[in-house]
């Protein structure tokens, strides 16, 4: 950590560094806050001048006005200067918490317990979580779900880069990831330089960098079409079979079915391929074919493309008569 | 419900479950676990997927709540005559692989929903509402390809499929509802005049992205929506779009043989007062 932003903060640039905030960057954000600087200064300076110059002397009330302008026209064009900075932290949020915990909960532990029970401490907080598989699922779960905002960030960097924007593109802002079932959603808003039809064409990159089966892409609200959800999907949630719960209805309720009159059971003839024979010339529809059987509508008996007459004697339907 | 036929012996009052064609039906569960309800009323529907998907099974969700719903009747034209045949009894028309008798039975439905618009108009109403005195005319076909590509004469298939998009086109409104089952609706199986006037689809596991295209509605695959995805194995599960627009990753609830011939039976029974209108 320390390593790299001295690296890329004070732009010494070593082979084998990693750049946390490019030089572009840099001088982009320099810009914005002397803009910034002067933009709040001015701003607060003139209402909070006006104000205090009716409750004090004018001259006393425009001098703290120029004051209160300086400092905080210079509190705010300082975040904006570091904000490359701070969001990288922000990135790193979660990384750099988990390290904390471990690098200074272990010695901590150890400090104020002796080694037996710290072990059986470390012991259990690891191996429960291990050994449960409904916790451990969880946990994964979640790990895949800051995992993924990471992986998206550098699935997003070359896609903003290559996105014909130049520099002025940035990255959407990754909101939270939720597990789901099938594996993540994380919800993002879109910014100049990355479009919704650019993802649409790199699902593939985003599926291959989150080291996921499939990417999905939707929009996440009907009225602002830079929010879009993704859906990384690493398993298929839906193997297990669903039961309509209509399957039950009646059952219990002393219903009957044998008072369901059936149709009479039909006799089995004509069921094999020797009992059916070849139909007439299927080129003249009007040509006659020899019945298998007394009541056939069956499906073998009308053959291929059964305009053989119909099976069923339906005697003087008015309809047939456009056919 | 008072007039049970005197023939049987059990006098019993069949409860009905007081289901309506006009409530959502359950169909499965989404990606999250939640179950998927869809609307019936004013939907027409397509379901697609290759042999074995699970598209008869999903059929027979829908038949098990339109069965179940006193205001509904059922038309079910079926060229494989065993996927809606053991709904044959609560059915008003059963049509197994016959063409002619297929065609009838739309131009029979077409002619009661033109008597239906002219009767709206009389009253000055739009469409039928949960009061109305007809029922709700559930056409559920399954195979469509069987009616509009195979079988029969080139003027009777064009005839079937200009009169199942007449159907689709005008009946919703007066409750005609069609529900329709293919492998792969490509415009050499139904017209794509046809296929677009379905809002909502189904797509079961499909063999290739364009297939799952062609029953989604072109473009959903590049957005990662494709049916292709989908565990060959694991049959209902699917693509569906309906409310939202957006297709949801859905498996469908399954209704064993044994717990469809019961439904069945116990639909017959409960809706036979009903049941008078002869195929
Ligand atoms: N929702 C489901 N849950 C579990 N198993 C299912 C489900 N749907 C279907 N199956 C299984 O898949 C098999 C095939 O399903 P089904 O007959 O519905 O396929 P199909 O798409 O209608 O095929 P075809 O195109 O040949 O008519 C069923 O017999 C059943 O075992
Ligand atoms: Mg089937």
């Amino acid at each position: 950590m320390s390593n790299s932003s001295s690296g890329g903060l004070f732009g010494r640039q070593h082979t084998g560094s990693v750049t946390l905030v490019d030089q572009p960057v840099r001088v982009q954000f320099q810009r914005k806050a002397q803009l910034t600087f002067w933009i709040v200064a001015i701003v607060t300076g003139l209402i909070s001048a006006t104000v205090l110059s009716h409750v004090w002397h004018p001259l006393l009330g425009l001098l703290a006005g120029a004051v209160i302008g300086f400092v905080l026209g210079l509190l705010v064009a300082s975040v904006v200067l570091i904000w490359p900075l701070l969001r990288a932290l922000w990135w790193w949020a979660d990384l750099i918490t988990a390290g904390l915990v471990v690098f200074l909960g272990w010695p901590a532990l150890a400090n104020a317990t002796n080694v037996p029970v710290s072990l059986v401490v470390l012991v259990v907080l690891v191996g429960v979580p291990a050994a449960v598989p409904a916790i451990r699922h969880r946990v994964v779960a979640i790990v895949w779900c800051f995992a993924v905002r990471h992986r998206l960030r550098t699935a997003f960097a070359p896609m903003v880069r290559s996105g014909g924007h130049g520099r002025a593109g940035s990255l959407p802002l990754i909101g939270m990831a939720w597990p789901t079932p099938a594996g993540e959603r994380v919800t993002i808003l879109l910014r100049p330089g990355l479009t919704y039809a650019d993802l649409e064409r790199q699902l593939g990159a985003l599926a291959e960098t989150c080291r996921a089966d499939q990417v999905r892409v939707s929009r996440a609200s009907q009225s602002n079409a830079a929010r879009v959800r993704i859906d990384i999907s690493r398993r298929d949630p839906l193997t297990a079979l669903v039961i309509n719960p209509l399957a039950g209805v009646g059952r219990g309720t002393g219903f009957d079915p044998t008072i369901v009159p059936l149709s009479p059971g039909m006799p089995p003839v004509g069921l094999d391929l020797p009992d059916v024979p070849e139909p007439a010339d299927p080129e003249r529809p009007t040509g006659r074919v020899p019945r298998p059987r007394p009541n056939g509508n069956g499906s073998n008996a009308n053959g291929g493309n059964g305009s053989s007459p119909s099976g069923r004697s339906l005697p003087d339907d008015p309809n047939d008569a456009f056919i | 419900m008072s007039m049970l036929g005197s023939a049987f012996v059990r006098p019993a009052i069949p409860v009905a479950p007081n289901l309506s064609i006009f409530d959502p039906v359950f169909i499965g569960v989404d990606e999250f676990g939640k179950p998927v309800y869809v609307t019936m009323m004013y939907r027409n529907k397509l379901i697609g997927g290759e042999p074995g998907a699970g598209k008869s099974s999903l059929l027979s969700n829908y038949l098990a709540h339109a069965a179940l719903s006193a205001d509904c009747r059922l038309c079910l034209i079926d060229g494989k005559q065993v996927e809606l045949g053991l709904w044959e009894q609560v059915a008003d028309v059963f049509v197994g692989p016959d063409q002619k008798h297929a065609i009838r039975t739309l131009l029979r439905v077409q002619q009661v929903m033109d008597n239906r618009y002219a009767y709206l108009r009389q009253h000055r109403r739009r469409k039928i509402t949960r009061d109305d005195a007809f029922s709700a005319i559930l056409i559920v076909i399954d195979e469509i390809a069987y009616f509009s590509a195979t079988v029969g004469s080139k003027t009777e298939q064009d005839m079937f499929s200009a009169l199942l998009r007449d159907l689709v086109a005008r009946g919703r409104a007066v409750g005609i509802i069609v529900l329709a089952a293919t492998q792969r609706p490509s415009s050499d199986i139904i017209p794509t005049s046809l296929r677009d006037l379905f809002a909502w689809r189904f797509c079961g596991r499909t063999s290739n992205d364009s297939s799952s295209d062609i029953v989604l509605g072109h473009g959903w695959a590049s957005k990662g929506y494709t049916a292709n995805s989908l565990d060959p194995t694991n049959q209902g599960s699917g693509l569906l779009i309906a409310e939202g627009g957006t297709p949801k990753l859905v498996k469908a609830a399954y209704l064993t043989d044994d717990d469809v011939i019961h439904l069945a039976d116990y639909a017959a029974y409960i809706r036979r007062p009903q049941h008078a209108l002869a195929a």
